[in-house]
C-alpha cells in the first residue's frame, strides 16, 4: 500500500478524534455514532461483492442472520463466548456464501437474477428460523444482560463503540488493500464486462467466489455485533428484507466500489434514520418512506453515489486549475 | 510444428451449421487473414478458438496441445489473446487500468503490471490517453485499446476481429503498420477483416470461409485468382489484382 505524508497525518488525526470524541458524548449521540459505524461496516462488507465485483446482492441479511444466530445460540445454549461464536458464525456464513455462489455463478446468474436468488435465500432462512424450535422460532433469542468483555456484553455503550470502530477500520483497510491488488482489478473487470474479463485470462467464477466469501464472512461478524449490542434477535430482525435493504443502501448512496463510499453513505443515512425514527414515532413506517425516496433520488441523480459526485467536482477543479495559467 | 492447428472443427446452432469441418493451420510468425461474406462463420470460429463456444466436433491444437475444451481464461493463459468485433472496454476504468488488467495475466504484481501496461500503451501509441476513462474514447481509440489490452496479456497468438471496421483510411494505415510491428515482435496474428485492400496487403496467407466451410486457402495472389472465391465473395474487380 502507498502512504503519502499528508494522508498519514489525516488518518492519525481522524483516529485520535474517533478515539477521544465519544468520551464526551451522551448515550444518545453515542448510539447514533455507533449506528453510523455499524451500518458503514455492513455496507463495506456488501461493497466488496456488490460494489467491487458488481454482484448485486439483495439478500445480505442471510449472512448477517447466520452470524447473529450462530453466536447468540452458542452463547445462550452452550455458554460459548460470542467472540468465538463470531468467528464460527463468520465461517458458517462463508460456507453458505460459497454454496449459494457456486450455484448462482456456475449457472451464470447475473444482475437481477443473482439479486433475487440472494433475496430468496434470505427469505428461506427467515422461514426456517421462524419454524424451527431449536433456534427458538419466532420468539427470537434474548442475550442475558451482563458486563463482561469475555461475554461481549457491556453495561455502557462506549466499549461497543470501540469494538465497531475497530471492525470498520479493519474492513476499510481490507477494502483498500483489495483495491490496490490484482484482486481489486479483477473484481472491477468482472463488474465492467464479464466476457472481456474472461478473454484477458480471468477465471471469473473463482474471483466471484472470493468476493462472495470475503463479503459473507465479514457481514456475519456484523450480525454478532448487532445481537450483542441490542441483546435481542428474532427471525425478521436477522433475515428480514429490510435488513438486506439497509445493508445495501449506504454503499449505493455513498458510492459503490469506493473505499469510503459505504461510510459516507452511512454518515448521511444512519443519523437520518435514527432522527426520523424518533421524530415520526407515531407514524410507523414513515422513516422507511423517506429512506426509499432518498434511494430513488440517488439512483436517478447520483448513479455513482456521493463519492462519484465528489470525484467529478475534484476533476472540474483540477481542470480549471490547468486552464487558469493561460 | 504449426503454432495453431484446426482440424475438422464443426459448430452447430440448432439446425444451422455455423462452422462446418474447417481445417487450417497457422505457422509461427505468420499473419493469416480470414475473409468471407457476412455470416460465413468467421467470428464463430474465433469464439471456438478462444473458448467462448464449445465445438461439436473437431480439434484445436495450440503448440500441439488440445485446447478445444478449455475455458477462455485458460486459453488466454496458454498464450492466445483476442479482441472483440464489438469492442468491450471496461467503460468506467481508465485506459491504463484497462491495459493493466490485461498485463496482470502474466504479472501478478500490480506495480510491475502497470509498467508493462505503460510500455504496451507506448507501443500502440495510446499512452497519451492513459488517464482517460473508457467511455470517453472515440471509436478508433477504443479499437486500439482493445488491441493494446489483448497485447498486454503477452500472447503468442493474437486474434483480431475486425479491428479496422469503422476506421478512416489514415487510421487504417496506422493500424496496418501496428499489426506489422506486432508481428515484428514475434507474435503470430490471425485477422478477420472485410476491407480487401488491407487483407490482401497485410496477410501472408488467407483462408476464405463461405457458409461455414473453408472454400480456399493460399497466398493473396492465389486467392485473388480463385474462381470459387471470386464467385462467393470478391466480385470481378478483384479478380486479377496482383500484390
Amino acid at each position: 500500500m502507498k502512504f503519502s505524508g499528508p494522508s498519514v497525518a489525516y488518518s492519525i488525526l481522524g483516529l485520535l478524534a474517533s478515539l477521544l470524541i465519544p468520551l464526551f458524548l451522551d448515550a444518545y449521540y453515542l448510539h447514533i455514532l455507533i449506528s453510523i459505524l455499524f451500518w458503514g461496516y455492513l455496507g463495506s462488507c456488501w461493497n466488496i461483492l456488490g460494489g467491487y465485483a458488481g454482484q448485486f446482492s439483495f439478500g445480505h441479511a442471510a449472512f448477517f442472520g447466520v452470524g447473529a444466530y450462530t453466536s447468540s445460540l452458542l452463547f445462550v445454549d452452550a455458554g460459548i463466548s460470542p467472540w468465538i461464536g463470531m468467528l464460527l458464525g463468520a465461517i458458517l456464513a462463508l460456507l453458505l456464501g460459497l454454496f449459494i455462489g457456486y450455484l448462482c455463478f456456475r449457472y451464470g446468474l447475473k444482475g437481477p437474477y443473482f439479486a433475487l436468488s440472494m433475496l430468496a435465500c434470505a427469505q428461506m432462512l427467515q422461514i426456517i428460523a421462524v419454524n424451527w424450535k431449536a433456534v427458538k422460532g419466532a420468539l427470537g433469542v434474548l442475550i442475558p444482560l451482563g458486563d463482561s468483555f469475555l461475554n461481549f456484553t457491556f453495561k455502557n455503550r462506549l466499549p461497543y463503540y470501540y469494538v465497531i470502530l475497530a471492525m470498520i477500520i479493519g474492513i476499510l483497510i481490507l477494502t483498500k488493500w483489495i483495491q490496490e491488488k490484482r484482486l481489486g482489478y479483477y473484481f472491477f473487470a468482472i463488474r465492467e464486462d464479464e466476457d472481456a474479463a474472461k478473454a484477458l485470462g480471468i477465471n471469473i467464477q473463482k474471483y466471484k467466489m472470493i468476493a462472495m466469501a470475503l463479503s459473507a464472512f465479514t457481514t456475519a461478524m456484523g450480525g454478532t455485533f448487532y445481537a450483542q449490542y441490542y441483546y435481542y434477535i428474532d427471525p425478521s430482525l436477522s433475515f428480514g428484507g429490510p435488513v438486506s435493504i439497509d445493508i445495501l443502501l449506504r454503499p449505493i448512496v455513498g458510492g459503490p466500489g469506493t473505499v469510503f463510499g459505504p461510510l459516507v453513505g452511512s454518515i448521511l443515512l444512519s443519523p437520518l434514520s435514527e432522527i426520523t425514527r424518533s421524530l415520526f414515532r407515531q407514524y410507523s413506517g414513515l422513516h422507511n418512506m423517506i429512506f426509499g425516496s432518498l434511494l430513488i433520488a440517488t439512483v436517478i441523480f447520483l448513479p455513482r453515489g456521493i463519492m462519484g459526485l465528489v470525484k467529478d467536482i475534484g476533476h472540474q477543479i483540477s481542470k480549471k486549475k490547468k486552464v487558469e495559467p493561460k | 510444428m504449426n503454432l495453431l492447428e484446426v482440424k475438422g472443427l464443426t459448430k452447430r446452432f440448432g439446425g444451422v451449421t455455423a462452422v462446418n469441418r474447417v481445417d487450417f493451420s497457422i505457422a509461427r510468425g505468420e499473419i493469416l487473414g480470414m475473409i468471407g461474406p457476412n455470416g460465413a462463420g468467421k467470428t464463430t470460429l474465433f469464439h471456438l478458438i478462444s473458448g467462448f463456444h464449445l465445438g461439436d466436433e473437431g480439434h484445436i491444437l495450440f503448440k500441439g496441445e488440445e485446447i478445444s475444451s478449455l475455458r477462455p481464461d485458460q486459453i488466454c493463459k496458454k498464450g492466445i489473446a483476442r479482441t472483440f468485433q464489438i469492442v468491450r472496454p471496461f467503460s468506467h476504468l481508465t485506459v491504463l487500468q484497462n491495459v493493466t488488467i490485461g498485463a496482470l495475466n502474466r504479472i501478478p504484481e500490480v506495480n510491475l503490471a502497470q509498467q508493462v501496461a505503460l510500455e504496451t500503451l507506448r507501443f500502440t501509441g495510446l499512452d497519451k490517453k492513459k488517464n482517460q476513462v473508457g467511455i470517453h474514447l472515440t471509436t478508433p481509440e477504443r479499437k486500439r485499446l482493445e488491441l493494446t489490452r489483448a497485447l498486454a496479456t503477452r500472447p503468442e497468438l493474437l486474434l483480431l476481429d475486425e479491428v479496422m471496421a469503422g476506421l478512416r483510411p489514415k487510421e487504417i494505415e496506422e493500424m496496418v503498420r501496428l499489426i506489422q510491428d506486432i508481428r515484428g515482435k514475434g507474435i503470430t496474428v490471425l485477422v478477420i477483416e472485410h476491407i480487401m485492400k488491407v487483407i490482401m496487403s497485410l496477410s501472408d496467407r488467407i483462408v476464405v470461409l463461405n457458409y461455414g466451410e473453408k472454400i480456399a486457402t493460399g497466398t493473396p495472389a492465389e486467392i485473388a485468382k480463385d474462381q470459387k472465391v471470386i464467385k462467393a465473395y470478391l466480385g470481378k474487380e478483384y479478380a486479377f489484382v496482383e500484390r
